[in-house]
């Protein structure tokens, strides 16, 4: 049976490096009628997914420089220009290489930039990479993110760079209490898992077995 | 081929999310060191590199949207010359996949000319992934680029599954000695790179350069390794994907069972066995 209070919190991210139009609308054929929260896509595909999912009640996302976060503080904000004007989330991965050489200050003014060109219009969701980062960095990448003027961060990328422990959430949520949104990704595959995270603070889950972690199948 | 002209053809990668400045400064130290041809970078490196590579031959390569080609046009070509202002010499850029797999060339062509527009007189080289292509559609995306005059076809992102040899021999047949033909994806010893060369490769993508150079012999002696299924084990707990075996080597059948039954691609000589 479906669980309505996971079901909600649910994003699906038809993102790959080969889908194809007709793949796409099969899936957002497909989920339709679930109460998902939103839809993530590549930015060749956004403005298909806006209009398939116009009145749909869900919200659409685009991911930026994804997985890795290379790209330049330039590109992201002509990539968020583009959202805003068509009224699209953003999943934006940190510069990690900054993040990893300690430098805070670079990373910060990268997303900075960004959150500035968004004059709260849409999401901007952080993205960090819990997976390679110590407990530590994580305190510190949070802080900063606050900092930088966004409440919403998403764990991982969910694309086999490593899996979000519960560990990772209790931390987060323990520090920061509910100053800050968290969006769980990698290694969610089932609605045992799923309420678990919620128990542990996750307010939203990112993940491709949504059938199984709705609850809609084993 | 000598070593020095080896390490000539190599672009050496580092597009992994983990590095610190210090790891990109590394990858630039060795590109030094052993003259490669360039160092394949994220946008975002370019600034350090061009401070490190300043007094050397060895050019910057930007690798944009990597791994996935599924932006439009537009944020393509804008990436290239955002790259090209900070200091890159090559950009390289991965083709949309998702409209190449819907037989939607219009969409490949209108994007491969912006980018070439963009990239002026820089190299420009296109990244078309070919473990998720029909020959068809490889054929057709390798005509595309030589209509357009881009510089090189990249066979692969490194992201997914290796080229073959049949993959590079069939780009440059297309292709032929107009445009040059990079093979990337585990390239990780000097056996694997010489199959590359002699199908046809004039680049090399790989993180493993040095060892490459360092382990490059005219002749390779005949090694008569045996794969076991302690191997697959180790390579399956290890998260390895592919093996690769040379002349000489011995797949032992319980090792082939084992490797089929985990989804370790085997490939001889270049071939893919499953």
């Amino acid at each position: 049976m479906i669980d309505p209070d996971i079901e909600k919190r649910v994003i699906v991210a038809p993102v790959s490096s080969t889908i194809t139009e007709v793949e796409l609308r099969e899936f957002i054929d497909e989920i339709r009628p679930y109460k998902f929260r939103s839809v993530i896509v590549d930015e060749y595909y956004l403005d298909l997914a806006l209009q398939l999912l116009r009145g749909s009640g869900k919200r659409v996302g685009i991911v930026f420089s994804y997985p890795h976060g290379g790209m330049t503080t330039e590109t992201k904000v002509r990539l968020t220009e583009i959202a805003v004007n068509k009224g699209s989330d953003i999943i934006v991965p940190l510069n990690m290489n900054a993040i990893k050489s300690g430098d805070y200050k670079a990373a910060m003014d990268d997303l900075k930039s960004i959150i500035s060109t968004v004059h709260g219009k849409v999401d901007v969701i952080a993205l960090p990479q819990v997976a390679i980062l110590t407990l530590v960095e994580i305190a510190k990448v949070c802080d900063m993110i606050l900092e930088a003027g966004t409440n919403i961060v998403k764990t991982n990328t969910g694309l086999g760079l490593g899996e979000t422990l519960l560990e990772h959430v209790e931390f987060i949520k323990r520090r920061y209490k509910d100053d800050l949104i968290i969006e769980i990704s990698g290694g969610i595959r089932n609605l045992e898992q799923a309420r678990e995270f919620v128990k542990a603070g996750a307010d939203r889950i990112h993940t491709s077995s949504w059938k199984q972690v709705i609850g809609l199948e084993d | 081929m000598r070593k020095e002209e080896v390490a000539g053809i190599i672009d050496h990668t580092i597009l992994k999310m983990d590095v610190d400045y210090a790891s990109v400064k590394l990858v630039c130290m060795e590109a030094i060191r052993f003259n490669f041809a360039a160092v394949v970078v994220f946008p975002l490196h370019i600034p350090l590199c061009v401070k490190l590579l300043e007094d050397s031959n060895v050019k910057i390569c930007a690798a944009l949207t990597w791994p996935w080609g599924s932006r439009t046009k537009e944020i393509k070509a804008f990436e290239a010359i955002d790259a090209i202002s900070k200091g890159a010499d090559e950009c390289e850029v991965v083709v949309n996949i998702g409209a190449l797999r819907q037989k939607r060339y219009d969409v490949v062509e209108e994007e491969l000319v912006l980018f070439r527009k963009a990239t002026h007189e820089k190299i420009a080289k296109v990244i078309i992934e070919t473990c998720f292509l029909t020959d068809e559609e490889k054929v057709k995306v390798c005509e595309i680029a030589k209509g357009i005059g881009v510089d090189i076809i990249n066979t692969s992102t490194d992201f997914y599954s290796p080229p073959t040899i049949e993959d590079v021999k069939l780009i440059k047949e297309v292709v032929g000695d107009s445009l040059g033909v990079k093979a990337s994806g585990s390239i990780n010893n000097a056996k694997q790179a010489k199959l590359m060369i002699e199908a046809g490769a004039t680049r090399i993508g790989t993180s493993y350069g040095v060892e490459i150079v360092e382990g490059w012999v005219e002749d390779f002696p005949l090694v008569k390794k045996v794969i076991t299924e302690q191997e697959i084990l180790k390579a399956n707990k290890e998260g390895v994907r592919n093996i690769f075996l040379y002349r000489g080597d011995i797949l032992t059948p319980a090792a082939s069972d084992l490797a089929r039954a985990s989804g370790i691609a085997i490939f001889c000589e270049g071939k893919r066995l499953f």
